[in-house]
């Protein structure tokens, strides 16, 4: 065999740029998508910088309620729409290929479009922030919360909500778009059997045909939201259609939680037994509740709403069908565990990231049991605990699953390897800071102190400065990650043909051969 | 031949840099955090006396808790992983004490505790000194106003065999280091100070943010795994040769018995010296009550005014300037001018500058330029009678100091600051014109030391 190995391969094609604008391979889709998920990360990130700033002292010191509720609420938009969405879909590019055996994407001008559609929407989607910061008239930071709830979505004469509108709309349509070229792919451009099929790449085919019923609805329910603010129809006002808007708004949202969640699960099946020397235990269990999550998280989405008036019977249906959410999930977590127990552990950066996202798994888990009892969530919703739980999932588990991810194909998709020192410690200021932080918010939470309030009582001042603490390690963590990344591609050292030393384990990958 | 890119890559270390750099910055944090304290102190309600007090508490637990360690220091633990985990416990020590600090009003209402907001100032104190004393930074200037290690003699007397001079290289890169990370964390209160709307919220936030960078250095600290070179090893290990002597508890008569073995010109000499720290560590706490409260010095510039308690921070930016300026010009200076002048002029300079803080006109300019000129005593540091260096080319010459004055020094340096404090309720004048007058006395100590030699 003289095939080049595959981090040399990583950068045919790269100097020609221009070439690349209408068919490409999928490695460079996946530098596109990662490249806008690392600049939208950032941004997102720096909002919820100013807010855990501002959040230092109980009163209103450096900013405007008005401010703060803007932080939040880009906060939250841009890092599930615009940071982790395409983190995703760009590891999915990335590994997928190769794992199926093809080179080739199954509709590589779909593929290529969906991404740039991407960028206009990130600018409207952000146009608020873009166009207070430089005066563009009228043009303010969107305060509504990442929910867009009516009347307050409908009724607010803010223009950038209209952009908001338009650009989740553009995100829609590039996410559906996304989702049919990886379906397509996996189903039809597979060289292997479906028994040989890895664990990552049902999680991307289950997020995929998620999204595809999912975004859908999104679009609908922005369309119906666009409609009444500028055509003058009233479907989300009046009587019931507050309640219109919640339904179809977490109808979508709740599975695009477990759209985001499951391709992480992905990667730590992944890496996980690859630093483990051992294989993954119970694959197909691990198949099956991949499966199992995609169906069911499509029948929970009113347990965002015990507190609107749903009866209680619905509230009970509700209740254990989240409930049952938890089953395959904490298979899961066994088929992890098990593989850990008894294998040798190599503690790369790659690896610390997946050990740590578990854990966060573990805590973001429990919490979100208790919340899904309707007695329990009647106290806690809107409140700290809320924010804790989520934040353990999607900061913990998700954004850990995604360091470990970036380390571990980083190699594949550049040809380099980055400096495992500056590695290890991104890792580790990252897992301090995020315990830190969400465990204070936990503590916060527990007190039923209320969320999105730009004030609180001083004597909540301490655990709220010790949460801004460690956001603050958390940041200092992703600076070290750029330095990394930033040092890697002026230094640029090259990656050995097996960067993980895997060829001899048991678990030897196809993407790396 | 070029070396392997490898090598390279190895050799500029990241990690190590970013590790340096937390450290450095949690210095400055920890320090101007220490800075803004009374401030944080008055708004609270309590009164300079209380200030005194604490800052006095800080110094006495860190000269204790360092006589301890350092008599304790004997265990046969790997030097540098030792190191590396005391290290990282000084540094979450320091991240939880200045979180104690920011959270100090309302830490009893949400833990049920009985502290008072006084009682978790203290324990904050407390732990800080953890930081002072046993941290990677404790080198690093400004060493003079804390009751942590004094700069030794012992490495002195390496290199002053080998090139004939006290000013030793390692000693600048200290005070070089020690006042960059001064520099850039007096850059982040001026501005968390101004944008917070009080002083309670600018100073959480820059306890906050000192915090958060402990953290970080703590993390980066054992990432790297051990210490990075630059926090010198060799006064690790002159420290562990140079305790074993130490008395743990030097009582009084010990330290007369060494007092009175030592020359008469030396024991003025050290004497004066001493009484010229006295008088600055009584004084430094206080300097930011004058500043922001007494004399009220704001400063505005084009459309951007600053609140006089936001300027506090670019004077401790100025004194630390000058402090560089002093590490800079040390070496020159004391080849050039006469080492004894330069030191009776630097320490009765340095004595006069309380009284020109009180009596300087109200422009910060001017104000600025006396905190430089405090930050530049680190020109005749490495003179001073008290540091104990005995080439043949200090000022006052002579053997190396015993342990037990230096000690003694140290011990006479705590309740400064309470006698500060003190004074300070009296009337700030008063405290100020004492404590010049406390350094002058110290300065014709001294003369009296030069005089002796000239006769002789
Ligand atoms: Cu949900």
């Amino acid at each position: 065999m003289t095939r080049a190995s595959t981090p040399r391969r990583a950068l045919e094609g790269a100097g020609d740029p221009l070439a690349g604008l209408s068919s490409v391979g999928h490695r460079r889709l996946a530098r596109w998508h990662l490249a806008l998920a690392l600049v939208m990360g950032l941004w997102g990130g720096l909002d919820a910088l100013f807010l855990r700033t501002a959040l230092v002292t109980p009163g209103l010191e450096q900013w405007p309620a008005e401010t703060y509720n803007a932080f939040f609420t880009t906060h939250g938009l841009t890092m599930l729409f615009l940071f982790v969405l395409p983190a995703i879909w760009g590891f999915a590019y990335a590994a997928v290929p190769p794992l199926i055996g093809t080179d080739d994407l199954a509709h590589p001008n779909l593929a290529v479009w969906a991404f740039w559609l991407q960028v206009p929407a990130a600018l409207a989607v952000r146009s608020g922030t873009i166009g207070g910061i430089l005066g563009v008239a009228g043009l303010e930071p969107i305060a509504s919360g990442w929910t867009l709830y009516p009347p307050l979505s409908v009724l607010s004469p803010n223009p950038a909500v209209d952009a908001l509108l338009v650009g989740l709309l553009l995100v829609a349509v590039g996410t559906a778009a996304t989702a049919v070229t990886l379906v397509a792919t996996i189903q039809r451009r597979r060289e292997i059997r479906w028994l040989d099929v890895d664990t990552f790449t049902w999680t991307v085919l289950t997020a995929g045909w998620m999204a595809l019923v999912a975004f859908p609805v999104l679009a609908a329910a922005i369309a119906l939201l666009l409609a009444d603010r500028t055509l003058g129809t009233a479907f989300l006002l009046g009587g019931r259609g507050p309640l219109v808007w919640q339904h179809l708004f977490w109808f979508f949202a709740h599975p695009l939680v477990y759209v985001l969640v499951l391709p992480p699960m992905g990667i730590v099946g992944h890496v996980l037994p690859r630093f483990a020397g051992r294989r993954l235990f119970g694959r197909r269990s691990s198949v099956y509740s991949t499966l199992a999550i995609g169906v069911v998280s499509f029948t929970v989405w009113a347990h965002h709403m015990f507190v609107t008036g749903v009866g209680p019977s619905v509230r009970t249906v509700f209740m254990f069908t989240t409930l049952a959410v938890a089953v395959p999930s904490s298979a899961k977590l066994c088929t992890w565990l098990v593989t850990l127990w008894g294998g040798s552990v190599r503690y790369s950066a790659p690896m610390i990231a997946v050990l740590a996202a578990v854990g966060f798994f573990v805590v973001g888990g429990v919490t979100g049991v208790f919340l899904a009892v309707v007695p329990i969530n009647v106290r806690y919703t809107g409140t700290y605990y809320v924010v804790a739980h989520f934040h353990f999932l999607l900061a913990g588990f998700v954004g850990l699953s995604l360091v470990a991810g970036a380390y571990y194909w980083y190699p594949l998709l550049t040809g380099r390897r980055l400096e495992p020192g500056l590695a290890r410690l991104h890792g580790w200021l990252t897992i301090v800071g995020v315990a830190v932080t969400f465990g204070a918010l936990l503590f916060v939470g527990l007190a039923q102190l209320p969320r999105r309030v730009a004030t609180y009582p001083a004597v909540y001042a301490p655990l709220q400065q010790l949460a801004t603490v460690g956001a603050y390690v958390i940041a200092t963590g992703q600076l070290a990650f750029l330095l990394n990344l930033g040092r890697s591609l002026w230094v640029g050292d090259p990656a050995p043909d097996d960067p993980w030393d895997l060829e001899d384990g048991p678990s030897h990958a196809r993407e790396w051969r | 031949m070029t070396p392997h890119p490898r090598d390279a890559v190895e050799r500029s270390d990241p990690v190590r840099l970013i590790c340096l750099a937390t450290i450095v910055s949690t210095h400055g944090l920890v320090r101007l955090a220490e800075r803004y304290l009374p401030e944080f102190l008055s708004a609270l309600g309590y009164g300079p006396i209380v200030v005194g007090l604490l800052v006095s508490l800080g110094l006495g637990t860190a000269v204790a808790a360092s006589e301890l360690s350092s008599a304790d220091l004997g265990g046969d633990a790997t030097p540098a992983l030792e190191s590396t985990t005391v290290a990282v416990l000084a540094a979450l020590l320091a991240a939880v004490g200045l979180l104690a600090w920011a959270g100090a009003p309302t830490l009893d209402t949400l833990l049920g505790t009985p502290l008072t907001a006084l009682g978790w100032l203290v324990v904050g104190i407390v732990l800080l000194q953890a930081w002072h004393v046993r941290g990677p930074t404790r080198r690093l200037w400004p060493t003079d106003t804390r009751a942590g290690p004094l700069p030794s003699s012992a490495a002195d007397d390496a290199h002053a065999r080998s090139d004939r001079t006290v000013l030793v290289p390692d000693k600048r890169t200290h005070v070089v280091l020690g006042a960059l990370g001064i520099v850039a964390a007096a850059v982040f209160a001026t501005t968390a100070v101004a944008s917070a709307d009080s002083i309670r919220g600018g100073f959480a936030l820059v306890a906050a943010t000192g915090a958060a960078v402990a953290i970080v250095g703590a993390v980066a600290l054992g990432t790297v795994g051990v210490l990075p070179s630059l926090f010198g090893d060799p006064s690790e290990r002159e420290e562990r040769t140079g305790v074993t002597s130490i008395d743990v508890d030097p009582s009084l008569g010990v330290v007369r018995r060494a007092v009175s073995r030592l020359p008469d010109r030396r024991r003025w000499a050290v004497i004066g010296d001493a009484l010229v720290r006295v008088a600055i560590a009584g004084t430094v706490p206080f300097l930011v009550l004058l500043v922001v409260d007494y004399r009220a010095i704001g400063l505005s510039i084009g459309g951007l005014s600053l609140a006089p308690a936001a300027v506090f921070g670019l004077f401790v930016l100025a004194e630390a300037a000058g402090a560089i300026a002093g590490a800079v010009a040390s070496p020159t200076l004391a080849s050039r001018v006469d080492r004894r002048l330069l030191l009776a002029v630097g320490l009765a300079g340095l004595s006069l500058l309380p009284m020109a803080l009180v009596a300087a006109p109200a422009s910060a300019a001017a104000v600025a330029a006396l905190f430089g000129l405090l930050g530049f005593r680190t020109v005749i540091e490495p003179l001073r009678p008290t540091v104990g260096a005995s080439a043949r080319a200090a000022p006052v010459p002579g053997p190396r100091l015993p342990d037990e004055i230096r000690t003694a020094v140290r011990v006479a340096v705590v309740p400064a600051p309470l006698l500060g404090g003190i004074l300070y309720a009296i009337n700030p004048l008063v405290a100020f014109t004492v404590a010049t007058t406390v350094g002058l006395l110290g300065v014709r100590e001294l003369g009296r030391a030069f005089s002796f030699g000239r006769d002789a």
